[in-house]
C-alpha cells in the first residue's frame, strides 16, 4: 500500500535556558494511505510534538518527513502553509472554534481560506451538516453547542475540504466517555468515506478499537 | 474572511465603540481643521470674490487687499478712457471706528462702492436693496457681526462722528481676518474716511458731498471688453495710470491669500492639529486592533495551522480597519457639517467641499490601515503551535 506519511530518523530538541529538551529521539514511522493510526503515550511522551513535525508545523532538529511524496522538511514557512492547506487538516483538543462565528461559518472558513467562493462553500457545508445530522446546529454559535456538538463541528471543519491526512490531537479529552466514542466513530466513518489517512495523538485507551494500528511513544521514542 | 473580520470586530461591542469614537474624533478634527483652513483661505479674499471685475487697479505699493496707498478719484476718468475698458467703478476701503448705539466701540472697515454699479455687490443682496444705500449715512453689515456692532437693523451709531445707520444685513460676506465690513455708498464712505479714527469733531451734515477729482479712492474695478486680452489691458492701464498696478481678479485673490498664509502660519497650525488628531486616532485604532488580535490569538493560530495564507490573515485585519474607517467616517462627516453650521452662525466659515470630504476619506482609510499594520505583524507572527496549546 502507498505510504501517506513517512518519517525518517526524527530528532526534535527544544532549546531551553536550563538544558535542551530532547522531545523526539530517532523516530521513524510510516503511515499507509487510508490508515487510521493511534499514537499513544503518557503526557510529555512527545505525541503532540510528533504531530507538529508530521504536520509541518514544527521543523525537526534532524530527520526527514515525507507526506504524499513531498519532503515537507525541505519546504519554507509559506510552502509548508500552502501544503497544509491543500493536503492536511487538524482537529484540536479544545475544538478551537471561532467564538464569533456560527457552526456553518466555522466550517465555511476553511473553504474560504482555500479560495472557494461563498456559494459553493455554503452548499458543501450544508451537505456535510446534513450527513452529520446537524442541520439544526448550523446557525448556532459555539457557546450554544454541547461539547459533543462542538467536536462534531470541528470534525466537519477538518473534513469539509476533503484533505488527504487528518491529524487529531487528543480529540476526546474534553468530552465525556459516550461523546468521546461517538465522535471518534464519526471521524473514522467520515475519513473512510473520503479515503483520508487519520493520525490521532491520544492517551485515551477507549478509542483504541477505532484504529487500524497503534504506536506507543515513551520519552520521545517509538 | 469578511464574516470573520466583521464578527470578530463586533464581538466586543464596547471596545469597538471606543475605537469608533477615536476614529470619529480624529476624522472630525481633520475635517473641521481642513474646513477652517479652506474657510480661512476663502475668507481672506471674500471681498475680491464678490466682485465681477476682471481687473483691480490699485497703487503700485499695494501689499495686499487691505494694505495699499490711495488713488485719486480723477484716475477713474482716465481709466474709463483706456481702450479695452468696458466699465470702471471706484471702490473705497478704509479703516473705521464704530461707536454703537450703546456706546460700544468696534473696529470696522468701510467699503464704499457704487450701489448703482454692476462690478461689486456684497453677497446676494439684490439691486433694489443696494439702492437703499443711496440714503446718506447708512450701511449694510454681515449678520454675523451684529454682536460686535451692538446694534440691530434700523439702529444707528456713528463712524468718526458721523451718524451711521444699519439698514440691511448681508450673509456670508465677512472675512474672519478683517474688522467688521461696513458696506456703504461711495459718498458716505468718503465722508467717513477723513475723520474715520476721530471722534473729536462730530459733524452733522445732512448729506455727504459727491466725490471730487482730488478725493481718495482705494481701487478702480475694471470690466474688460475682451476677457481674452486681459494681459494687454493690464499693461495699458499701468501705462495710462502712472504709479498704479493692475491685477486680474485671480492674481488679486492669490496675492491676498498668500499674504495671510505667510503672515499668520495658520496653515501650519491647522495642519499640526489635524496631524495630532490623526496620530491619536491611529494609536487608538491600532491599539484596539492589536488587542483584538491578541485576544483571538488561538483562533488566528488555528488559521495558521490549517495553512491559511498570510494574505488571508492580512485580509481579515485589513477589512476590520476598513470597517472602522467607513463606520467612523460617515458620522464624522455629519458631525463636521453640524459644527460648520454652528460656526457659520458665529461668522466662522468652515468650508467642507467635496474635495475635502474625499481627501479626508482617503486619509481616514490610510490612518486605519497604517494603524492595522501592527496588528497584521502580530497575526503573521503567530505560531501555529498555539492552536494546540
Amino acid at each position: 500500500m502507498r505510504s501517506a506519511i513517512a518519517a525518517h530518523n526524527i530528532d526534535m530538541i527544544y532549546p531551553n535556558v536550563v538544558s535542551p529538551v530532547h522531545a523526539l529521539k530517532d523516530v521513524s514511522l510510516e503511515i499507509a494511505d487510508g490508515e487510521i493510526l493511534l499514537m499513544m503515550g503518557p503526557s510529555g511522551s512527545g505525541k503532540t510534538t510528533l504531530l507538529f513535525v508530521l504536520g509541518g508545523i514544527l521543523s525537526p532538529t534532524r530527520g526527514r518527513v515525507v507526506v504524499r511524496d513531498v519532503e515537507i522538511t525541505n519546504l519554507d514557512r509559506r510552502q509548508k502553509a500552502r501544503f497544509r492547506l491543500k493536503h492536511l487538516s487538524f482537529i484540536f483538543q479544545g475544538f478551537n472554534l471561532f467564538k464569533a462565528l456560527t457552526a456553518r461559518e466555522n466550517v465555511e472558513l476553511v473553504l474560504h481560506a482555500r479560495g472557494m467562493r461563498a456559494r459553493p462553500a455554503r452548499e458543501r457545508t450544508q451537505r456535510l451538516f446534513e450527513r452529520l445530522g446537524m442541520t439544526r446546529q448550523l446557525d448556532r454559535l459555539p457557546r450554544d453547542l454541547s461539547g459533543g456538538e462542538k467536536q462534531r463541528v470541528a470534525i466537519a471543519r477538518a473534513l469539509v475540504a476533503e484533505p488527504d491526512v487528518v491529524m487529531a490531537d487528543e480529540p476526546t479529552s474534553a468530552l465525556d466517555a459516550e461523546n468521546g466514542l461517538a465522535v471518534t466513530g464519526l471521524l473514522r466513518e467520515l475519513a473512510r468515506e473520503r479515503g483520508a489517512t487519520v493520525l490521532i495523538a491520544s492517551h485515551d485507551m477507549r478509542i483504541a478499537p477505532f484504529a487500524n494500528r497503534i504506536v506507543q511513544l515513551n520519552d520521545g521514542r517509538l | 474572511m469578511v464574516v470573520l473580520a466583521r464578527k470578530n470586530l463586533f464581538a466586543d461591542l464596547p471596545r469597538f465603540i471606543v475605537a469608533l469614537c477615536a476614529v470619529i474624533f480624529a476624522v472630525t478634527l481633520l475635517t473641521v481643521q481642513t474646513g477652517i483652513y479652506n474657510g480661512f483661505i476663502r475668507s481672506t479674499s471674500l471681498l475680491i470674490e464678490e466682485s465681477t471685475a476682471d481687473i483691480w487697479l490699485a497703487s503700485k505699493e499695494m501689499a495686499f487687499l487691505e494694505v495699499t496707498l490711495p488713488l485719486t478719484y480723477a484716475r477713474l476718468a482716465q481709466v474709463r478712457a483706456v481702450p479695452g475698458v468696458a466699465r470702471a467703478e471706484p471702490m473705497i476701503l478704509r479703516p473705521a471706528l464704530w461707536r454703537g448705539p450703546h456706546d460700544t466701540l468696534n473696529a470696522g472697515r468701510v467699503i464704499g462702492f457704487d450701489p448703482n454699479g454692476v462690478l461689486f455687490a456684497p453677497g446676494s443682496v439684490g439691486r433694489a436693496e443696494l439702492r437703499q444705500l443711496s440714503q446718506p449715512y447708512t450701511f449694510f453689515a454681515d449678520a454675523s457681526q451684529l454682536r460686535a456692532l451692538g446694534a440691530r437693523v434700523g439702529e444707528a451709531g456713528s463712524i468718526g462722528g458721523y451718524r451711521a445707520r444699519l439698514i440691511q444685513l448681508t450673509h456670508g460676506t465677512q472675512s474672519i481676518v478683517s474688522p467688521t465690513f461696513l458696506y456703504t455708498s461711495l459718498e458716505t464712505a468718503n465722508a467717513y474716511a477723513p475723520s474715520a479714527l476721530s471722534f473729536l469733531t462730530p459733524t452733522n451734515e445732512a448729506r455727504p458731498a459727491p466725490l471730487t477729482d482730488s478725493d481718495s479712492i482705494t481701487f478702480i474695478l475694471v470690466a474688460a471688453r475682451d476677457r481674452n486680452k486681459l494681459a494687454r489691458l493690464k499693461g495699458a492701464l499701468e501705462r495710462a495710470i502712472p504709479g498704479s498696478r493692475a491685477l486680474t481678479k485671480q492674481e488679486m485673490v492669490a496675492m491676498t491669500r498668500s499674504y495671510w498664509l505667510q503672515r499668520t502660519s495658520i496653515g501650519f497650525a491647522l495642519t499640526l492639529t489635524a496631524l495630532l488628531g490623526l496620530i491619536v486616532g491611529a494609536v487608538v485604532v491600532g491599539q484596539i486592533l492589536y488587542v483584538s488580535v491578541s485576544e483571538h490569538l488561538k483562533e488566528y493560530g488555528t488559521l495558521r495551522a490549517i495553512g491559511a495564507a498570510d494574505s488571508f490573515l492580512y485580509g481579515v485585519i485589513m477589512r476590520q480597519a476598513v470597517y472602522m474607517a467607513v463606520l467612523g467616517y460617515v458620522p464624522s462627516l455629519i458631525l463636521s457639517f453640524l459644527i460648520a453650521a454652528i460656526a457659520a452662525d458665529r461668522g466662522v466659515v468652515i468650508q467642507i467641499t467635496a474635495l475635502t470630504a474625499g481627501v479626508v476619506f482617503v486619509l481616514t482609510l490610510a490612518m486605519c490601515i497604517i494603524a492595522a499594520a501592527f496588528a497584521m505583524q502580530r497575526v503573521v507572527r503567530v505560531d501555529p503551535a498555539v492552536a494546540f496549546a
